[in-house]
């Protein structure tokens, strides 16, 4: 096994790498990134809460004007005015005829003379007695013909009603829509706080990973700056290490042999210590090559 | 080749200044930083385009440049002006005048509904009091008509017979004629009310646009009050933007420094070659084999286990006595 390191940093800038990463460092513990703890929803104003109740009171409610108005012209589709049986008409009549009669009082006043000579059949106020009954019976025509004419009149009032009785009858609409419009806008801030809320709840956490990440960056802009290398060292094999340490200790045993008993021609003690050497070579190199 | 091709980059670049040799013989000496007695070379390139002069240099103004903008004060400071505009006296003084028309209406607006109301309640019929004014002259205007040219007619027709039959009679057909005039003139009472039951029906028209006028008084109101939440709203956001900004300076200057670091890295490519090392068994076989090589040599024996090679009996001669050879 070898261990080999190597910092591929140029040295003239190793200073400023150590300063980099003490300051990536600083930051990441500070920490340099905490999230915001300011105010993030601004309140409803009274102003548009206001508007919005009255928004509210409006749909729920209706408006006088519309709901006058539609009562009007549903009176008036329905025919019920065409009798002439509504107050307002018979007030009038009866201005007409009330008129007529009290004023006719006037005329009557003014006729019927008593005789002028003996004699006279007739002393009494004859005219005034005469015209007695004419209130009456002209009220009666009078009252007659404008019941017909106000029969006409509402007729075409009537036709002229129609033209409205679709418009009024999107008024219930609006109102719906107006209500709905009050309570859509008061989801929609409510909706937006949920939002921003979200969203600064997302930031807390990210900002914690992006703490951590000062260091991180760091980290990975220097990976690879140092370059430590452990590896093991190539092995020969195992039979040919023990034969070569087995011819080498035969060479050493023969050679030893023989110089400690003195080699001679014929004596054994060179091949003895050859064979002893190359069977202690030939372990030692299974063993050890 | 690799190696060579590096070398010759190398000493072409040293050729150019002393203090990239320096810088050279720095990147050299990391060869030795590593530790662990390791025998294995280690090569460093150069992968800057030496072609460009100056390189070398620039490159270093540009670390150097990087960390000056690390440093505080840093590159990216905090924006010290304004980045949200403050409200005019106009903008205000509308949102406000707004929000007074949202929430007071508008006063002919209100009198125009309350004219309509009444309209639509029938309040207006009959109460023309100019009409009975008007029907009270031409009550006036037929009496005296009738006092003026009737009257005196009839008298002087039957003046032999004032009093008599015939003149009440006659007097009483004036009267019939007079009803029917009275009749005919209180009938102005009825146009009155035909007349506001057309204007009641024409009202009808408005009812629509009055009626709104409650939704856009709402809806003013409630647009001046969002003016004023989204203006304060906005406030908010760009106090949270700012804060996040200047959160956010030291790690965009520490990155600037981290970018320039990493491109420096980039500049050099080192290759290590590792030497194949022998077993210290075969290092201990090798010098025996060394050692009794060298001791047969200068003891002038042989390594053959057989013979010795300068015996007596192989030489004739005893080696220590040397002049005996011949003998």
């Amino acid at each position: 096994m070898s261990t080999n390191t190597v910092v591929t940093v140029p040295s003239w800038a190793r200073d400023y790498v150590n300063l980099y990463a003490q300051r990536a460092y600083d930051l990441w513990t500070l920490p340099a990134l905490v999230s915001y703890t300011g105010q993030i929803v601004a309140s409803q104003t009274q102003n548009e809460a206001d508007g919005i109740a009255a928004l509210a009171v409006r749909g729920a409610g209706g408006d006088a004007v519309i709901s006058k108005a539609t009562a009007f012209i549903l009176d008036v589709i329905q025919g019920n005015r065409l009798a002439g049986t509504k107050q307002e008409f018979i007030d009038a009549l009866a201005l007409v005829t009330g008129n007529s009669t009290a004023d006719f009082a006037s005329v009557s006043s003014r006729i019927g003379k008593k005789a002028r000579y003996v004699g006279d059949p007739d002393s009494t106020f004859l005219a005034q007695a005469l015209a007695a009954g004419y209130p009456a019976t002209f009220n009666a025509r009078i009252s007659a013909a404008l019941y017909a004419d106000n029969y006409a009149k509402e007729r075409v009032f009537r036709d002229h009603a129609m033209a409205y009785g679709v418009e009024m009858g999107k008024h219930p609409v609006i109102d719906a829509e107006t209500l709905h419009k009050a309570g859509l806008v008061n989801r929609e801030y409510l909706q937006n706080s949920y939002v921003l809320n979200h969203k600064l709840f997302i930031e807390q956490q990210e900002m914690a990973v992006a703490n951590l990440e000062i260091f991180g960056n760091m980290l990975r802009a220097l990976t690879g700056s140092q370059q430590t290398t452990i590896s093991t060292d190539p092995t020969s094999n195992k039979l040919m290490a023990a034969v070569g340490f087995g011819m080498v200790g035969a060479y050493v045993g023969g050679a030893i042999g023989g110089a400690i008993a003195g080699a001679e021609t014929g004596s054994s003690a060179g091949p003895y210590g050859a064979v002893i050497g190359f069977v202690v070579g030939a372990i030692a190199g299974w063993l050890f090559g | 080749m690799f190696l060579c091709e590096s070398h010759r980059k190398l000493f072409a670049f040293l050729e150019e200044s002393p203090s990239r040799r320096d810088r050279f013989e720095d990147r050299f000496a990391c060869e030795n930083g590593g530790g662990g007695g390791s025998q294995d070379m280690v090569s460093y390139t150069n992968l800057l385009p030496t072609y460009i002069t100056g390189i070398q240099t620039w490159a270093t103004a540009y670390l150097l440049a990087a960390m000056s903008m690390m440093q505080s004060p840093g590159n990216f400071t905090e924006y010290t002006d304004p980045t949200y505009a403050e409200q005019n006296a106009n903008e205000l003084a509308g949102i406000a005048a707004l929000a007074l028309r949202g929430a007071s209406g508008a006063l002919v607006e209100a009198d125009g509904k309350a004219y309509l109301r009444d309209l639509y309640d029938g309040l207006k019929i009959n109460t023309n009091s100019k009409i009975a004014a008007f029907y009270a002259k031409r009550i006036e205007t037929i009496l005296e008509e009738f006092d003026d040219q009737v009257m005196p007619v009839i008298q002087h027709q039957h003046v032999f017979s004032f009093g008599g039959s015939d003149h009440n009679i006659a007097e009483a057909r004036a009267a019939k004629m007079m009803m029917a005039k009275i009749n005919e003139i209180a009938k102005m009472f009825y146009d009155d009310y035909v007349h506001e039951r057309q204007l009641m029906h024409q009202g009808v028209a408005h009812a629509t646009p009055y009626g709104l006028q409650c939704i856009r008084d709402g809806e003013m109101l409630r647009q001046a009050g969002a003016y004023e939440r989204e203006y304060a709203q906005g406030a908010l956001q760009d106090a949270w933007d700012r804060y996040n900004e200047v959160q956010i300076l030291p790690i965009r200057n520490l990155d600037i420094a981290g970018n320039a670091i990493k491109t420096i890295l980039s500049t050099t490519r080192t290759q290590t070659t590792q030497y194949y090392k022998p077993s210290t068994i075969s290092q201990i076989a090798g010098f025996a084999i060394a050692g009794l090589a060298l001791s047969s040599m200068y003891s002038g024996t042989t390594m053959n286990p057989y013979t010795k090679a300068y015996s007596s009996a192989m030489m004739g001669f005893d080696r220590q006595n040397p002049e005996m050879i011949g003998q």
